[in-house]
């Protein structure tokens, strides 16, 4: 019941074990390709780790877009008869380009990095770095009760005030 | 919703639904324009050539830390039109709560009446029904001739009750008002 609640996209959460492991797995990953920037996030287009620069980047735009990306290339993939999404999107800049690969049905790879990169190292690498992620997702779908925990009434009825004053126009 | 125990943060996803020309856009464009620059992200606006919603428009809401978590609302637009069904059934996933955006204008009733049935078919997809999901309508364009009275509308398309809101997207007005309805009828029924 909690993975099928995890892959309607209802609640998904993530704990300090998990973010530690994939962190980790992400600073290895920077660190052997010279790519900028790594980021692991959900489908839905949320960002959950991220490591390298990223300078003054708005990072939910960026992967809210990449799920976007995902998404279309999904729907090109079935109009060609393709089941399921492309397991690796790249986008080719002169100065930095973006290489996506999905993780598992819920979550992806963003790594950003400069031409100067060489596309072969960025792609064997996230490959082991997508696998060695992959052994620490199961960890993700067992820890949905959780979520009651973190909205308990004191926070729930502070955030309802904070929204009242915030959520006027300027 | 996502939440990160480590950074203590909540994301929630709020979707604006609603048939195209509605006012979708024109709720985030003038929320974004109009909240402090401190508490949102940048305003992603995919458009087609035709300054249709093509993907979706997308900006965050940051309200920074209450007792140390970090809540963030997530707010997204979906393509009104019937052929970017695909987009709407994939921008919908995910979401917490919805805000349809309903046509005031008469004849744009059926379309309104369309879209609402193709939000429930896509929430029953996953799982959801409209019976039990935090949503909110806005009745949009108060300010046009040739509109439906409020009662024809809630008779019509607010057959469950819930929330309403009489708007002018473009001059903001209800706008502010349907954001705060829909996250504090999400944080009740959590």
């Amino acid at each position: 019941m909690e993975v099928q609640q995890r892959k309607n996209g209802k609640r998904m959460v993530f704990s300090e074990t998990s973010y530690h492991h994939v962190t980790q797995i992400l600073d290895e990953f920077l660190q052997r390709s010279q790519a900028q920037l790594a980021i692991f996030a959900d489908m839905n287009g949320y960002p959950v780790v991220s490591r390298g620069d990223a300078e003054s980047l708005d990072l939910s735009a960026l992967t809210a877009l990449a799920a976007g990306d995902f998404a279309a290339t999904a729907e090109m993939a079935s109009i060609i008869g393709h089941d399921g999404r492309f397991k690796f999107i790249y986008h080719e800049g002169t100065s930095r380009s973006i290489y996506l690969c999905t993780v598992s049905e819920d979550y992806f790879l963003l790594v950003v990095y400069e031409t100067r990169v060489a596309l072969g190292i960025i792609r064997v690498l996230s490959h082991y770095a997508v696998e060695k992620i992959g052994q620490h997702i199961h960890e993700l779908s067992q820890e949905s009760e959780q979520t009651q925990k973190f909205l308990d009434f004191e926070f729930r009825d502070l955030l309802s005030k904070q929204l009242e004053r915030s959520l006027r126009p300027k | 919703m996502h939440v990160d125990w480590f950074r203590q943060e909540i994301v929630f996803k709020i979707v604006y639904y609603g048939p195209g020309l509605g006012g979708k856009t024109t709720n985030l464009e003038y929320l974004h324009a109009h909240l402090d620059p401190q508490v949102r992200g940048r305003l992603v606006v995919l458009k087609s050539p035709e300054e249709r919603t093509l993907y979706f428009d997308f900006f965050e809401l940051n309200l920074g830390a209450i007792k140390g978590k970090k809540p963030r609302f997530h707010l997204y637009t979906i393509p009104g039109q019937q052929y970017y069904a695909a987009s709407r059934k994939i921008v919908l996933r995910g979401a917490d709560a919805v805000v349809f955006v309903a046509d005031s204008q008469s004849f744009r009733m059926q379309d309104n009446l369309d879209a609402l049935m193709d939000l429930e078919m896509k929430l029953i997809q996953q799982h959801h029904t409209l019976a039990r999901f935090p949503w909110v309508i806005q009745y949009n364009k108060r300010d046009l001739p040739g509109i439906d009275p409020v009662e024809l509308l809630q008779q019509k398309l607010n057959f469950l009750r819930v929330p309403h809101f009489e708007a002018v997207a473009v001059q903001g007005v209800a706008v502010f008002e349907t954001l705060r309805g829909v996250i504090q009828l999400l944080l009740a029924k959590i």
